[in-house]
């Protein structure tokens, strides 16, 4: 991590504030399938724009109570164990995948409600310039059963193939159902 | 060959036809079908199949063939079904063309001709669609 950002968050708390607005952001959209590469977005906009691993190794200072951190870290273990044991882990086929809908349900909801606990009590202690949004009850916006359209599926898996004819492992010009 | 075996080898034509539009299992090996045995030009054979079936025949070769070349992914059962294309083809060129050959079997005296309406099409299931994408995934990083 820059350490101007680590003196940034260390020196103002609404700064700190409007970060962990934005990673509560990042984490519904892992929770809710919106658009094709909108799962993709949520990850890279956690890790590298708003230092999620650095919020969960305690490096943004005293802004999480360690109840949030403990359990944001439980989600993060078990999401990183089936991202390395699922080869689509990072694409929009997890919203497919019940064994995903279990790791949000039983592991990120729980997470979340907490660290919402954390923004209402620095909202309510401090006097931002930016004014919260209002949060939708997670409830509402966790919907296992949306899923990606076949349209959209099929455009990934379109590019699937793509790749998969770029690199000489299927042949387009023999017809027929056997790939190579 | 007798009358009845041809109305009966029409038959097992006309019943894996049906089965295209009930369920994504039997497209590989209707496809295998049209691509290396062409089995449905081996109609044209029998005088009693009309023209107007050979002309929806040809039609409904034509779409399928043309839809199945376009893409890549158009080769796999589990994706192709997931394919509004496809299921267009399903519910017109092919069932026109059954529609006529259901017909002329019943002109030929073949008397035990089930109905046409297949209306619940059977689509890959969470599991299957997920299977062959890791599936394929695998195959890329093989190669990676």
């Amino acid at each position: 991590m820059e350490k101007r950002f680590i003196t940034d968050l260390n020196n103002s708390i609404e700064q700190t504030w409007a970060y962990l607005v934005h990673t509560h952001s990042g984490l519904l959209g892992l929770c809710f399938y919106e658009n094709i590469g909108s799962y993709e977005s949520s990850i890279e906009s956690l890790f590298q724009d708003f230092y999620f691993h650095e919020l969960l190794n305690n490096e943004w200072g005293d802004c999480l109570s360690d109840k949030t951190r403990e359990s944001l870290n439980v989600f993060y273990a078990s999401w990183w164990e089936y991202i390395k044991n699922t080869s689509y882990g990072e694409s929009c086929f997890v919203f497919y995948d019940v064994r995903y809908q279990e790791i949000i349900r039983t592991k990120l909801i729980p997470a979340i409600n907490l660290l919402e606990d954390d923004l209402d009590e620095l909202e309510r202690n401090n006097d931002f310039v930016l004014k919260p949004l209002k949060r939708k009850p997670i409830i509402e916006i966790f919907q296992p059963e949306n899923r990606p359209n076949n349209e959209d599926l099929l455009w990934r898996v379109s590019n699937l193939y793509s790749l998969l004819l770029k690199h000489d492992i299927i042949d387009s010009k023999v017809p027929g159902v056997k790939l190579n | 060959m007798k009358m009845v075996e041809k109305l009966g080898n029409i038959w097992l034509v006309y019943s894996n036809l049906c089965d295209l539009r009930k369920s994504y299992v039997f497209y590989d090996m209707v496809l295998e079908d049209v691509y290396d045995v062409n089995v449905l030009k081996w109609l044209e054979k029998h005088d009693f199949v009309s023209e107007k079936t050979l002309q929806l025949m040809s039609a409904f070769i034509n779409n399928f063939l043309s839809f199945v070349d376009e893409k890549e992914y158009r080769k796999d059962q589990v994706f192709a079904y997931l394919d509004t294309q496809l299921i267009s083809i399903l519910d017109h060129e092919l069932k026109d063309f059954l529609e006529s050959l259901n017909s002329d079997l019943i002109c030929a005296g073949f008397t035990d001709v089930e109905s046409l309406e297949v209306p619940n099409r059977e689509f890959p299931s969470n599991e299957l669609i997920l299977n062959r994408v890791a599936d394929l995934y695998n195959r890329l990083n093989e190669k990676r």
